[in-house]
């Protein structure tokens, strides 16, 4: 226990006074530890302090440890016993609470494990452990993935479970250079008030000295099953995105752009790959620019003309072009206009694989 | 010596209670500094005994503080949390040359918005305030790490 080896200590440093013996009482008055090792299981009178015994609860966390005892003919006796109390229930509370610290931050890292096991989803685990912690598996949460290069201190992450609504957030050291935080937050947030929210936290962090080089957001899950997802979406985020110092990154700002590297962009190419033959002397380069315009405008034909510095008949002389080389309707046809942006972005892939000698 | 905090607080040591959730609070000295204990090495013994002995715990003068925090004996830069006993000390200390930036004091009431300073500080603590933040600290209200620091009410 605690209070054992604590107590162990004041009776060092009160040992090298001989005005005083100090003790440890339990609750019926017994001398379970002593300065005065002869004294030890006999018993006194807690409730009958008097000038030269005085008694005082020990008392931390809400957590009654019995009574302290202080013994002595010194004038000062009172003062001394006041302030070896005092120490007594600063010390336990601190070390009590360097052990909650502790201990949680080890169970939420071996929940994430589990939630994170690439091999299995070990429902009856993950279900004896939250019910262990007291988790509420209720609430909707976000994975924040942070990336310090200089690497955490751990003891200051696993005071961000002191944080408030800190015994909701389960925080992990992945690495000593990577920590990932699922984050709970209120239902049915809205994009914008969902960024408020997890800004604010952000910041909290920060003033805590828990700063990043990068922090990339996942997706908001309900289900325990999909917190994996929300952290993959984080790592998709950093693997996919340029440079992001001190910026923070949202996943929901890359959606579209997510999706479509889920796309088989070798399937694409090879579909087109016969009417591409057709149009060698299609200018690749200017394509894919004129695809990322398009996209960047809506479809809008004059507003894409505009920024590309072309007239707008030539654009559609262009896109005309490519409409009869893919057998697209990029102009009026939705599904028209997607395809083309799937050949654009097949287009980059091969233009990526070319530079760095690929044989395509 | 790096000052990672300097707070107001006439619970001294008890203090350290509620500044345990800071992620500074592992420095490598909480200095306090006012009290009447300073000259005794057992009541220095006893207060040490609140944090463990990887955070040595020094009772100090205003005099001393000025002495400690210009040693300079350690290889390492060594952290140190200050603990004042009241205003006057911190006064003190400023006027034998102790800076920084600015100073944490706890909300006087559990009501976090102060409304005057007076209704809190006599005239002589105001005095005190005054001087101090003409050699450029700022005060701030911030009981609990987690709290946002409130300079506003030190402005008005």
């Amino acid at each position: 226990m605690i209070i054992d080896s604590v107590f162990k200590e004041f009776i060092n440093v009160v040992r090298e006074n001989k005005n005083y013996t100090i003790g440890l009482l339990n609750g019926e008055g017994d001398v379970v530890d002593c300065s005065d090792e002869n004294l030890i299981g006999t018993h006194r009178d807690i409730n009958n302090s008097d000038i030269h015994n005085l008694f005082y609860p020990v008392k931390a966390k809400n957590f009654d440890y019995g009574y302290l005892w202080l013994s002595g003919n010194d004038e000062n006796l009172s003062l001394m016993g006041n302030l070896i109390s005092d120490s007594l229930n600063i010390r336990l509370t601190y070390e009590i609470t360097q052990s909650t610290l502790k201990q949680n931050i080890t169970e939420d890292d071996k929940l994430v494990k589990l939630l994170l096991d690439e091999e299995s989803f070990d429902m009856d685990r993950i279900l004896g452990l939250i019910e262990e912690m007291g988790f509420d598996q209720s609430r909707s949460r976000i994975a924040i993935y942070i990336v310090n290069e200089q690497g955490f201190d751990n003891r200051k992450i696993a005071k961000l479970k002191l944080m408030p609504d800190g015994e909701d957030n389960l925080c992990s050291l992945l690495s000593r250079y990577a920590l990932l935080i699922f984050k709970a937050v209120p239902d049915n947030l809205e994009n914008q008030q969902m960024k408020n929210y997890v800004g604010k936290f952000l910041k909290m962090l920060k003033d805590l000295d828990v700063a990043g080089d990068g922090y990339w957001i996942g997706s908001v899950q309900k289900k325990l099953r999909n917190y994996k997802q929300s952290y993959r979406h984080c790592l998709w985020l950093k693997d996919n995105e340029k440079e992001n110092r001190e910026r923070t990154v949202w996943f929901m700002d890359f959606l579209y752009d997510y999706f479509m590297s889920e796309i088989s962009l070798g399937d694409v190419k090879d579909v087109f790959d016969y009417y591409h033959d057709f149009g060698k002397d299609t200018d690749m380069d200017e394509l894919i620019q004129i695809a990322d315009s398009l996209l960047s405008n809506n479809f809008n034909i004059s507003q894409t003309a505009e920024s590309l510095y072309l007239h707008k008949n030539t654009l559609v002389y262009k896109l005309k072009k490519y409409e009869e080389l893919f057998h697209i309707d990029i102009r009026g046809d939705f599904k028209g206009r997607f395809l083309f942006i799937l050949i654009s972005a097949s287009m980059k892939e091969y233009r990526k694989r070319r530079r760095v000698g690929e044989e395509v | 010596m790096k000052i990672v905090l300097a707070r107001v607080d006439k619970r001294l040591l008890h203090a350290t209670v509620t500044l345990n959730c800071d992620p500074f609070f592992n420095t490598d000295y909480v200095a306090v500094v006012g009290s009447e204990y300073d000259d005794d090495p057992f009541i220095a013994s006893v207060m040490q005994l609140c944090l463990p002995k990887s955070m040595k715990v020094k009772i100090l003068t205003e005099k001393g503080l000025m002495d400690f925090l210009n040693q300079n004996d350690s290889p390492k830069t060594m952290t140190v949390l200050v603990i004042f006993k009241d205003l006057a000390s911190v006064r003190e200390s400023v006027r034998l040359g102790f800076h920084v930036d600015e100073i944490q004091m706890p909300y006087p009431t559990l009501s976090l918005k102060p409304k005057n300073l007076s209704d809190y500080f006599s005239d002589e603590e105001l005095k005190d305030i005054s001087y101090i933040q003409g050699q450029n600290i700022r005060f701030y209200f911030q009981t609990t790490p987690f709290e946002a620091k409130d300079y506003g009410s030190f402005n008005k």
